[in-house]
């Protein structure tokens, strides 16, 4: 098989990270549970990761990186955890799911003023919308990274300073970004950076977390053993036994650990500059293909995403072809992006999206091309 | 008729030091500082008795000879944090954390 579905997850990790699965797996007792042999192991690991991960994303306090499941449960605890009845809240309209499913509730339930900055034809954001929108009475602007439909990477510094100019916390979704280009929270002005393991960090699946800025505060979402302060009738407030209630998947987070090492030791830059040639490559060929159509903005930076059209097809039957008759996978549909493929014009038609990793290689491209010139035909 | 207190003394046992917290995130960051600064310090089940159980489940045992070093260490290193410095008498078993 061809994987070209990196945007949901990545399908080839690393050996050191199933390595170190294995091995945790093995020797790994419940971590912050007790001061024997096994229990300080699996401390030790949730530990280093919490001070890798910090390090990785230029982050200077490891207690408040807080684990979770995966992006979305991050970004949960995250728009749960801070916004309150009433409050204002600009957000975007390339939003995933996990970022417009908490919102829309919180305005059903908590009768938020929620306001969308609109995208463009090519899923564009405005600066000047930000502007517009954005103001005194905003308690939080929430935008992703880098759209999982466009791959266009939204310019989070600027929005940062517009959010921060009118006293807005500023919450960024990484899913599409962590691993797979430099992230630098205290350059970026990231109040809450929401990030998850399995996809360009290329940790296992049920890993994840948010980095929090010290002095924002979020609500505990849930509550339960922790190891400390049994006696306290309350979940401890400190991060990141707040938001940790429970066993942690110290397994997942051993994996998540060596994965970073991976990345470190590559680095993340070369990383990024292969994807981007890689991107770029994919992108020239397919865009020379007659009935082919492109969604996106490919003049400025970009994650490895490219998502097309071929004529009026289904994109859910040209994703089938691919599959069936060539062996390649991609994703289909309307990619929990609802907002920006209404934007886009492709609510019926959906999208095919490419989206492509380290691990990819030019000859898998070129049967892509080859694949869809053929549908096209 | 007086009563007799005999007071048994466990093998190893003595006064020691611990350094108590809140969350086990601050005892780890403490236990890597206080290896780099090379004093030695166990990871031990925290003496909930003396803490009243309001505290995370392990502490840093110090060696008695060792007090004043960690005071002024904890004195410098204001970042790290710690709930209390106390004295106990716990045994000091030199096979601690040996896995950490």
């Amino acid at each position: 098989m061809i994987y070209l579905d990196n945007a949901a997850t990545t399908l080839h990790k690393p050996d050191v990270v199933i390595d170190a699965v294995v091995k945790a797996m093995k020797t790994q007792g419940n971590a912050s549970r007790g001061a024997h042999g096994a229990t300080l192991s699996a401390s030790r690991v949730v530990y280093d990761a919490r001070v890798k991960i910090a390090k990785f994303f230029n982050f200077d306090k490891p207690s408040n990186v807080i684990f979770t499941c995966n992006s979305t449960e991050a970004l949960n605890i995250a728009i749960n955890g801070i916004i309150k009845a009433g409050d204002k809240v600009v957000s975007t309209d390339t939003e995933h799911n996990s970022v417009l499913r908490p919102l829309y509730h919180l305005q059903k339930t908590k009768n938020i003023d929620l306001q969308f900055v609109k995208a463009d034809g090519k899923g564009v954001l405005s600066l000047d919308d930000f502007e517009r929108i954005v103001d005194k009475d905003t308690k939080v602007v929430v935008v992703n990274h880098a759209s999982n439909l466009t791959g266009n990477v939204n310019d989070i510094k600027s929005i940062g300073e517009i959010a921060h100019k009118n006293g807005a916390i500023f919450i960024v979704d990484g899913s599409q970004s962590a691993g797979t280009m430099k992230v630098d929270v205290k350059d970026l002005g990231i109040d809450v950076y929401c990030f998850t393991g399995h996809k360009g960090l290329f940790g296992p699946q049920g890993t994840g977390g948010l980095l929090v800025k010290d002095g924002i505060e979020i609500d505990a979402w849930k509550r339960g053993g922790s190891g400390v302060k049994t006696y306290s009738e309350d979940q401890p407030l400190e991060y990141p036994t707040r938001l940790e209630a429970g066993t942690l998947n110290s397994h997942g987070i051993a994996g998540l650990s060596a994965a970073i090492d991976f990345i470190d030791e590559i680095g993340v830059d070369k990383i990024e500059g292969k994807e981007k040639e890689l991107t770029e490559y994919f992108y020239n060929k397919a865009k020379e293909i007659n009935g082919v159509k492109i969604y996106g903005d490919f003049s400025k930076q970009h994650a490895a995403i490219v998502s097309l059209n071929v004529k009026d097809y289904d994109s859910g039957e040209v994703s089938d072809a691919l599959s069936n008759d060539y062996g390649i996978a991609t994703r289909p549909g309307a990619h929990c992006a609802p907002r920006l493929h209404i934007d886009l014009g492709t609510k019926y038609q959906g999208a095919v999206r490419f989206s492509f990793s380290y691990f990819t290689t030019y000859e898998e491209l070129d049967a892509a091309i080859k694949a869809l010139k053929e549908i096209a035909s | 008729m007086p009563l007799l207190i005999i007071y048994v003394k466990m093998d190893n046992s003595d006064f020691h030091y611990f350094i108590i917290f809140d969350i086990y995130e601050d005892a780890m960051a403490m236990h890597d500082e206080l290896d780099k600064a090379s004093i030695e310090n166990k990871i031990s089940p925290a003496p909930l008795d003396l803490v009243e159980g309001v505290c995370c489940g392990v502490s840093l045992m110090i060696q008695p000879e060792d007090r004043e070093k960690v005071s002024v260490f904890l004195e410098e290193k204001k970042n790290l944090k710690y709930k209390k410095f106390i004295k106990a008498m716990r045994s000091f078993k030199p096979k601690r954390d040996r896995y950490c």
